[in-house]
């Protein structure tokens, strides 16, 4: 317990690692919450509210009313002040205001922001000018898939950040390990001589690392649901279940880098870092069509890749609740955990320095 | 006939193309101050880090307490202590809790573990320093930390790897103070070092190596007397001429005369009443000098009259 206590207090003083594997991904997260600030796991989308201003002159006033009597992803009402409707969109609490000049003008749209809300309405907008300058049906499905696909994009960088986090728990793994390999710092030279076996060693590195990132996970959960209020609905015991699997996963692939790789601290940080931004890169962190790509044209890949199955996991369960594709997802993580685990085991225990 | 706490049978470590120990055979008995002497890549950390199962070597048998020595004989590590060279310290803990959690790998009994790093720290002078984190202190006062750590548990085998590279001269003195204590104390020390004059100081028996291989051993003085040169006269003086130093090599048992800017140095192959003859001898030519010593050879002076080198290459 001693040494728990000590590894610990080593660990959370090292602000370098605490800022990678606690603050950069809260910091990353709320960037992303900006960018797509209404989209949320749970509550799978709320209709913008737009207001249209009423002009008698109008001659296509009367066809977009037809038309957006029809279209659910919008919330159009209608009014005749402008100038207080203006206050409302500077207040916030409508997305954007459509003004109809007159005859046959098309109707310009008023926003105030950039968001994920307004991005869906300027679609919708588009869509509809479109249909009717070519003269065709105003196609609905269209007009949804426009803003699901805006909305599952989204979730998948999303997704796939949160699966960052669990996977920069991989430095943590690798620090604390290293401190105990006698080839790579004068402490763990003296701890490779001491009355301790190298079995117990390990197991403190391991149980420090995953505490350690238990609790930077835990901040960043209660980040997300006390200061951005994501709702996970009733799928949150499942996210952060799955979470702690993925921080397994992190820790994992921390320490077969660190008993792997006999080269420097910082290059086994940058072996660590460059894979686990490959691996979420895979995954749609950067792109979400390249999750799609790998889908498609290597799916062995994501099968293999941790942050592919994370973020698989949690689109899967928020979206499906938990079925046969989620539990597919954690068995592959904790076979993926398990599997690397082993190597490293044999490689520590048959580890034995020509130099040091 | 002594205990043998180490015996090291045919050590024998390369690298590649080269030997860093070859063939070494040597014991060390209870109770007494081992000095490994040599200079920088003599192979002095090498049979260490190979007696302490550190390193894999190619040939030769270690034996620790009558035991092989392996990376798991946590039984015979239990009963030793190391010191290397570098400072093995955690930067997060302050010196208390350093000495607290390397002692707290040998010890697991609480009270006892906190009594014996309570004892440590009184060892090596750090009572002042407990709260200090080791950046804050000095370079002389973290080596006495890093030997508080390596000792705090009390082993009875102590290996001690250079702990006096760049020290001041007065931690060096503490530490030097700690190492006989800890002698004292009953324990057993491996000391290895390229600073002739703590062996002097420190050890009852040396090892000389040098590429691996042992040049010498004995004690301090069987060591001087494996020298040709007895005995070391230094003249300081200046502008001594050729024609007198060829005067001084016809004196008896003188092996030779070096002449520096500020000084003379006349080495000889026994001592006689050598220091009166050339006292006679300046005032005879009367040449006026500052000071006139005698001292017997060092064993920097046996290394390199051995070896050709100096201990400090």
């Amino acid at each position: 317990m001693k040494r728990l206590f000590y590894n610990l207090k080593i660990t959370f003083k090292n602000k370098e690692l605490i800022f990678w594997t606690f603050a950069f991904p809260i910091i990353l997260i709320t960037l992303f919450y900006a960018a797509f600030s209404n989209i949320t796991a749970a509550d799978n989308y709320t209709a913008p509210k737009i207001v249209a201003i009423e002009n008698e002159n109008s001659k296509l006033l009367p066809v977009y009313k037809q038309i957006f009597e029809k279209v659910d992803a919008l919330d159009v009402s209608f009014e005749n002040n402008f100038d207080e409707t203006k206050q409302k969109l500077e207040k916030e609490d409508i997305i954007g205001i459509i003004t109809f000049e007159d005859d046959m003008s098309f109707p310009k749209l008023i926003i105030e922001k950039n968001g994920t809300s307004q991005t869906i309405v300027q679609n919708i907008m588009t869509e509809i000018e479109l249909s009717i300058r070519s003269g065709k049906q105003f196609d609905e499905v269209k007009i949804k898939n426009t803003y699901e696909r805006n909305q599952e994009m989204a979730m998948i960088e999303y997704f796939s950040l949160l699966a960052m986090a669990c996977l920069y728990g991989a430095m943590i793994g690798t620090k604390s390990l290293d401190k105990s390999l006698a080839n790579m710092t004068a402490s763990g030279k003296r701890i490779a001589v001491s009355a301790i076996s190298k079995a117990k060693i390990v197991l403190v590195s391991l149980v420090t690392s995953y505490i350690t990132q238990l609790i930077g996970l835990a901040l960043l959960f209660l980040h997300i649901l006390f200061i951005l209020k994501i709702d996970f609905g009733p799928e949150l015991p499942g996210v952060i279940g799955l979470t702690a699997v993925g921080a397994l996963a992190g820790l994992a692939l921390g320490t077969f880098v660190s008993a792997a790789f006999r080269v420097k601290e910082d290059t086994k940080d940058g072996i660590t870092t460059g894979f686990t931004m490959l691996c979420c890169f895979f995954s749609g962190m950067m792109g979400p069509s390249m999750k799609f790509v790998i889908d498609s044209a290597v799916p062995f890949l994501n099968k293999i890749n941790p942050a592919a199955l994370l973020t698989d996991g949690y689109y899967s369960l928020t979206n499906f609740g938990a079925g046969e594709r989620f539990w597919t997802d954690v068995i592959l993580l904790l076979v993926f955990s398990g599997v690397i685990s082993i190597i490293s085991v044999k490689i520590l225990r048959r580890q034995k320095y020509d130099n040091l | 006939m002594a205990e043998k706490v180490i015996e090291v049978k045919k050590l024998t470590k390369k690298y590649k193309e080269l030997t860093a120990v070859d063939h070494l055979s040597f014991d060390v008995e209870k109770g007494e101050i081992l000095g490994l002497l040599g200079p920088n890549g003599s192979g002095k950390s090498t049979t260490i880090n190979s007696i302490l199962s550190l390193l894999t070597f190619d040939e030769g048998d270690i034996k620790i307490f009558g035991e092989e020595m392996t990376p798991d004989a946590l039984e015979i590590k239990r009963r030793i202590g190391v010191v290397f060279q570098d400072v093995a310290v955690f930067e997060e803990l302050t010196v208390w809790e350093n000495v607290n959690y390397f002692c707290s790998l040998y010890i697991s009994d609480k009270a006892t573990c906190e009594k014996y790093t309570e004892e440590a720290i009184k060892l090596v002078g750090l009572g002042d320093f407990k709260k200090f984190l080791p950046k804050k202190l000095s370079g002389g006062l973290l080596r006495r930390l890093n030997i508080a750590c390596g000792i705090a548990h009390k082993p009875k085998l102590i290996f001690l790897d250079e702990p006096t590279v760049a020290v001041d001269p007065q931690s060096r003195n503490n530490i030097l103070e700690g190492i006989k204590k800890l002698r004292d104390n009953g324990a057993t020390i491996v000391y290895t070092t390229h600073y002739m004059e703590e062996v002097e100081i420190l050890c009852d028996r040396v090892i000389i190596l040098d590429h691996g291989k042992i040049v010498a051993s004995g004690t301090n003085d069987s060591l001087k007397d494996l020298a040709k040169i007895k005995e070391k006269i230094t003249v300081e003086t200046r502008g001594i001429s050729k024609k007198f130093q060829d005067e001084i090599k016809k004196l008896k048992d003188v092996v030779s005369v070096k002449s520096g800017r500020d000084t003379l140095v006349v080495n000889y192959s026994d001592t006689r009443k050598n220091l009166a003859e050339l006292v006679n001898l300046l005032e005879k030519n009367k040449i006026k000098y500052e000071k006139i010593y005698s001292e017997r050879p060092t064993l920097n002076d046996v290394f390199l009259e051995l070896t050709g080198k100096d201990l400090r290459d």
